[in-house]
């Protein structure tokens, strides 16, 4: 992800959880967050118990975004000699933009040293974040569009608001899931596929969310529709489950046999070392406690190297849509 | 409902499984059942669009490179960080020379591993002085959210926890961790571990772990079991059993045999970078003496001081013991009348009422008060004004620092302080003042842990140790890995002093220091306990009369101490007589090929 990609990611992430945008710049975005967002990024979750005990009017906070640190830097700078020019002007009264004292909020960094990122000193000012692939505020707004985005019921709308008098919209309804499939020994890796499986033939779609993810969808049912037949659930995920296993068989495993046999090689080595110990020791007792070591490290052994695919859901939903996609 | 599926593991083929996790198809059926609650149409997108650009496409690759923002690593700490994960399985000895960065190496391995998902649990057990700086580096560097344990419910609550070995082993600790099990576990100054029969030793080899890290610098110190030792915590059986061992490498106790095969199965475990292969560019060090004369009334004080303590010298029978305070008078007095003055005060109370001693030391107060400047501080601002950049300033008294706070702050220079005893929030500040608004930092403590103060390049020495390993990690603060310039250093030397005689001992000896403290840190722990050292140059001092016979003692004894580091300087050019540690090193000097122009790339 560069940082354009992830500057209109976050723009969408705020859209979505309804925060006000008070300030939109390619180098940075000023935003008043939303109770949604604050309760998912600014870690106060007693601040949030007290506001719902006492039914008191929550604060949310203010943050800048920076995507751009340079660009950011230099735009505060003119603001500051801005400002002392029309502070000079008009006599002892300043002015205060949006993003009034972001500047200021950089010199926390003793908090920062400690926590990685600082929490903000106060409501009211707006503090300042470079944010980048990586960075834990990053990682923190996947995860809430992850915990806020994981199963969905939509139905596709019809172009005009209306269909014609007397004609019913026909839906082909889907299960969709978005599978991780990981690829696991020592080493991993991992492959990602959208299906969807079609819940009156059972027929499996792949490249699910990249066909349907600019359709207009909504989770209001519209008027006049007539919905098709379900499959059952489980008839579905096995339907699923079995277009996954498929495609993996169909792929190189030399990882595995090699990830195997590095496996056998560690486990022979401990092997030699540990079969010595038991023999020379004559002592029963410190005989068991080098038996319990060795199945301990033969434990580790597996751990650590035995070659696996592990297969779960990113997120799913039931996709009522008006044209059947085909395959 | 999901009664009809078929089972969630299956073979895929001989020697793969393929695991379904379901835990989705409840929850969605429950939602369906209740219609609700669904969650956004966006968010949902959003959600997938993160994990499609957080998915790791490829075994090797090295992902966590993408996800540093602070710092760029140096080629050959990434070039470990791969070798270890791809070659070593994530097992591995990390050796390198001291300031090579082998905590960036594990931190790299660490964080590649956490975002590939195959580590969420570590355990880090360092020295109880390096817990505070390892969680530091960690959250700042790497972004990775390790704290430091202090409670015991931490253990299981948080992911990442860094500790001290000695705590850790104590009960109630001690069961936890050993019940945990750690997918990685990384062990700094793991040349602690060398005895199986430690209990250190034998509570480390309980843990149950995934990856393992070993850092030190010396893997090996005195003997060769020691190797085997520290190896059989990480993969028993790398060098055989217990007698094949010795059967097949040990000739001696400090004599190994067939080094090809045994550089060639250390090789499999253990990476040390060396800073001469790497090229791996330090910046100039440039030493610069500056002498002083002191004022006449200084002369005066410190000639009375030096009387006065050569005459308890010789009336308590040359017993250097108990005069061995009273010398730190005389270099108190090169620093400032501060400091003397302080210890003049103390020595007076202490001082029997009718002591005729106490009348000499009283003439003593006197004399100082005769003195209204101070040579050496008006020098150094001098040298600060000059230099027009930051500077740290040392000095051991902690009265001179005093006063050379007020005496800059007097002169309209900013300056902090930053001493030992001063807690790790205090210390942070300081240096956070010092970075961001103070131009000088007045330090009294070199060694103290973690101070990193790479951003700064002059380094005034206001008065100097009688242990060059203190001047070398007084300097070693700022000069190390990170340091862009050169280095300036000054020493500010009274003449027709003791200071002048140490200066010149210090720093005509000091060149020859370097290349051996440079390179293992079991010298500097093994100078540190040899006080030895100081005691033979106070009584060259005291026993001396005049400045050319001091000179001569100086030498005789600097000598001296070089010549008992014999294969330090030597002992690699000459392959026969080799060294254990020598082997080791050339093992793994072998195994990581460093290209030579480093920075190049960075």
């Amino acid at each position: 992800m560069n940082q354009e990609r992830i500057r209109e990611y976050v723009a969408r992430y705020l859209e979505a959880t309804g925060c006000h945008v008070l300030e939109h710049h390619p180098a940075y975005i000023t935003v008043r967050l939303s109770p949604e967002a604050d309760k998912a990024l600014m870690n106060r979750p007693y601040y949030w118990s007290f506001i719902e005990r006492t039914g008191a009017e929550p604060e949310t906070m203010t943050l800048t975004f920076v995507f751009d640190e340079e660009q950011f830097a230099r735009l505060q700078e003119q603001q500051k000699r801005g400002r002392t020019n029309t502070a000079e002007s008009r006599g002892a009264q300043t002015s205060s933009g949006p993003s009034e004292g972001a500047g200021g909020a950089g010199n926390d960094s003793i908090l920062a040293r400690y926590f990685g990122f600082s929490p903000a000193a106060s409501a009211n000012r707006a503090r300042h974040e470079p944010i980048s692939f990586g960075s834990a505020r990053l990682n923190q707004i996947f995860a809430a569009a992850k915990a806020g985005g994981s199963f969905v019921h939509l139905y596709e709308q019809p172009q005009h608001n209306r269909p014609a008098p007397g004609r019913l919209a026909t839906y082909t309804s889907y299960l969709a899931v978005n599978y991780k499939v990981e690829y696991v020994c020592d080493l991993k890796r991992d492959e990602l596929y959208s299906l969807g499986v079609c819940l009156s033939t059972g027929e499996v779609i792949d490249n699910f969310h990249e066909r349907t993810r600019n359709l207009h969808l909504s989770p209001k049912l519209p008027a006049h529709t007539h919905i098709n037949d379900m499959l059952s659930m489980p008839r579905a995920v096995a339907e699923l489950e079995l277009y996954i296993e498929r495609c993996v068989k169909a792929k190189d495993h030399t990882w595995a046999v090699e990830a195997e046999q590095r496996m056998y090689d560690e486990l022979d080595r401990i092997r030699t070392y540990y079969e010595e110990m038991i023999q020379n020791s004559s002592d029963p007792e410190e005989k068991t406690n080098i038996q319990q070591e060795f199945r301990a490290r033969q434990d580790e052994i597996a751990w650590q190297h035995k070659p696996r695919v592990l297969v779960s859901a990113v997120n799913c939903g039931i996709f009522h849509l008006l044209t059947p996609l085909q395959r | 409902m999901m009664t009809t599926l078929p089972p969630n593991v299956r073979d895929i083929n001989d020697h793969l499984q393929i695991c379904f996790d379901r835990d989705w198809c409840d929850k969605l059926a429950k939602r369906i059942d209740r219609n609700g609650p669904w969650d956004r149409w966006e968010l949902y997108r959003l959600a997938y669009e993160a994990e499609e650009a957080r998915a790791i496409r490829s075994f090797d690759d090295l992902q966590c490179l993408s996800h540093l923002q602070q710092f760029t690593p140096l080629k050959h700490q990434i070039d470990t960080a791969r070798k270890v994960i791809t070659g070593m399985s994530g097992r591995a000895i990390l050796a390198d020379e001291v300031g090579l960065g082998k905590t960036i190496e594990a931190g790299l391995i660490l964080k590649e591993y956490m975002i590939r998902g195959l580590v969420r649990r570590a355990l880090i057990l360092v020295p109880a002085s390096l817990v505070l700086q390892w969680v530091r580096e960690l959250n700042q560097k790497f972004g990775i959210p390790a704290v430091a344990q202090k409670k015991e419910y931490m253990w299981k609550q948080c992911d990442v926890v860094v500790a001290s070995i000695d705590t850790a082993k104590r009960e109630p600790h001690r069961d936890i961790v050993l019940g945990m099990n750690y997918d990685m576990l990384i062990i700094d100054e793991a040349h602690k571990l060398k005895n199986k029969k430690t209990a250190n030793y034998q509570f480390v080899s309980m843990i149950r772990k995934k990856y393992c890290l070993l850092l030190t610098a010396t893997p090996v110190q005195n003997e060769l079991g020691e190797l085997f030792n520290l190896i059989t915590l990480l993969k028993p059986g790398q060098l055989g059993g217990q007698s094949d061992f010795h059967g097949n490498y040990v000739a001696d106790k400090r004599l190994p045999k067939n080094e090809r095969q045994l550089q060639h199965e250390l090789s499999k475990v253990m990476i040390r970078n060396r800073r001469a292969d790497g090229g791996i560019a330090f910046t100039r060090r440039i030493v610069k003496n500056i002498p002083l004369r002191l004022s006449p009334e200084e002369q005066d004080l410190y000639d009375s001081v030096t009387a006065f303590v050569r005459g308890r010298y010789e009336e308590s029978g040359c017993d250097l013991g108990s005069v061995l305070p009273l010398v730190t008078l005389q270099r108190e007095v090169c620093s400032s009348r501060d400091a003397v003055f302080l210890t003049l005060v103390n020595l007076f109370k202490k001082t029997d009422e009718h002591s005729p001693l106490r009348p000499k030391i009283w003439e003593l107060v006197h004399k100082i008060k005769q003195i209204k400047a101070n040579t050496k501080a008006e020098k150094a601002m001098e040298l600060i004004r000059e230099i027009g950049d930051k500077v740290i300033v040392f000095t051991e008294y902690r009265a001179t620092q005093e006063y050379l706070l007020h005496f800059f702050r007097q002169h309209n220079l900013v300056a902090v302080p930053y001493r030992g005893g001063m807690n790790r929030g205090k210390k942070d500040w300081m240096m956070d003042l010092f970075r961001g608004r103070a131009q000088i930092l007045v330090a009294t403590e070199a060694g103290g842990e973690g101070i990193n103060l790479q951003f700064c390049n002059h380094i005034i020495n206001f008065d100097l140790p009688w242990n060059p390993m203190r001047v070398e990690q007084r300097i070693g603060r700022v000069h190390r890995l990170g340091q862009e310039h050169d280095v300036l250093i000054y020493n500010l030397a009274t003449l027709d002093t003791i200071e002048e005689h140490i200066v010149n001992l210090l720093h005509e000896k000091i060149q020859m220091f370097e290349m051996v403290i440079g390179e293992l840190d079991d010298i500097l722990e093994r100078m540190e306990r040899s006080s030895a050292f100081e005691n033979e140059l106070y009584k060259v001092v005291l026993e001396s009369r005049n400045h050319e016979e001091i000179r001569r003692g100086i030498e005789h004894v600097g000598d001296r101490f070089i010549n008992r580091q014999p294969d330090r300087t030597n002992g690699r050019e000459q392959p026969p007589i080799l060294h254990p540690s020598a082997i080791v090193l050339n093992a793994a000097a072998q195994t990581s090929d460093l290209t030579p122009p480093l920075h190049s790339e960075a």
